[in-house]
């Protein structure tokens, strides 16, 4: 099935790198990109994606915070944190903000289609050695 | 202003029990008593309460379809979810249809409490107990994704075909290929699982959780 996915990256060069990745190997679509929580949040694109790819660690308003909201506005949102930072991120607090999956930076070619699959079919993906909270 | 509450709950003592609860409380107003998600959903349209307590197993429309319309039409809903410990089949599908929390239908009056509260105030409630359920059932499903990678993804929907009863000439239909191309798949997927016939390969499938996601 072909995607639509959004993707909120502050680091451009990573986001344009993922970008590629998931057109020309997964071939789904990127409908939209976004460098900040603020940025994410005016974008209407957003209630289209299937997927939004939310990195958890930007500067304003970061990932944890934008994906809250945005659960609060689309309850059903499909949103995958993306992090660098393995040791900083909970389960609990992830779960608890809507997030229905988590993929590692350093893992991102490896699992993120399971993990985009999952999160469309209504389940969730966490890393097995994510800390629980 | 109490907070306006439904209830959605097919067990009818339950359901009186926990409104007669509320009721006692001059902060909270059920303002909708329902025994089925049908019935709920239809009384959206006259007005939103602030919460809506929300049974998984039920008749005619069960919790996660009931959730799964409810948010579509009015993503602002802030649904709880009152679960059994053994509803675990359906935390993550209820957590992905978009609720705000889940509660134990055995827990004190005072964790609700809790619980509505913290919806009220845009956050999430997960019981403590249920958490550590969910986790078991989040990780359990992430083990049998690395065991069902002897299939690959259309191998897996003819197994799940398979397991529905259906026949060589029902299974070409619905996939549009030919009988005789269904005849080989199926005799490599006896392969690759180690299993003589489509019995054993359904029991292959049912052990390694195959079938559920």
């Amino acid at each position: 099935m072909n995607m639509n996915i959004l993707i909120v990256d502050d680091n451009i060069p990573y986001r344009n790198s993922l970008k590629d990745f998931i057109e020309n190997k997964l071939g789904h679509k990127v409908i939209g990109v976004a460098s900040s929580g603020e940025e994410f949040l005016e974008m209407a694109s957003a209630f289209y994606a299937d997927i939004i790819l939310m990195d958890i660690e930007m500067s304003g308003i970061n990932g944890i915070k934008a994906s809250h909201r945005m659960n609060i506005l689309q309850p059903s949102a499909k949103i995958i944190a993306i992090t660098m930072h393995v040791e900083k991120v909970f389960l609990i607090q992830l779960v608890s903000n809507g997030f229905r999956g988590c993929v590692y930076k350093s893992e991102i070619f490896d699992k993120l289609e399971t993990a985009m699959n999952m999160a469309v079919s209504g389940h969730l993906y966490f890393p097995k050695d994510i800390k629980i909270g | 202003m109490p907070v306006k509450i439904a209830i959605v709950e097919d067990h009818e003592l339950f359901r009186e029990g926990i409104v007669g609860l509320l009721g006692k409380n001059k902060n909270y107003m059920v303002t909708g008593n329902f025994n089925n998600g049908k019935s709920f959903l239809e009384s959206l349209d006259k007005g939103l309460p602030d919460i809506v307590l929300m049974d998984i197993s039920m008749p005619e429309m069960d919790g996660v379809t009931t959730t799964r319309n409810a948010l579509d039409k009015y993503p602002q809903l802030k649904i709880l979810v009152l679960s059994m410990f053994d509803d675990h089949f359906h935390y993550q599908e209820m957590l992905s249809a978009g609720v705000k929390g889940f509660i134990l239908k055995d827990a004190p009056f005072s964790e609700l409490e809790t619980a509505i509260q913290a919806l009220r105030e845009n956050k999430t409630y997960f019981s403590n107990r249920l958490l550590q359920n969910i986790i078991n059932t989040l990780f359990d499903k992430n083990d049998s994704v690395g065991q069902k990678s002897i299939f690959t993804e259309r191998e897996l929907k003819l197994v799940r075909l398979i397991s529905l009863g259906l026949s060589n000439k029902e299974i070409a239909e619905k996939i549009f290929l030919s009988i005789k191309t269904v005849e080989s798949n199926k005799s490599k997927l006896f392969e690759k699982a180690n299993v003589r016939n489509s019995i054993e390969l359904v029991a292959y499938a049912m052990k390694n959780k195959l079938l559920d996601t």
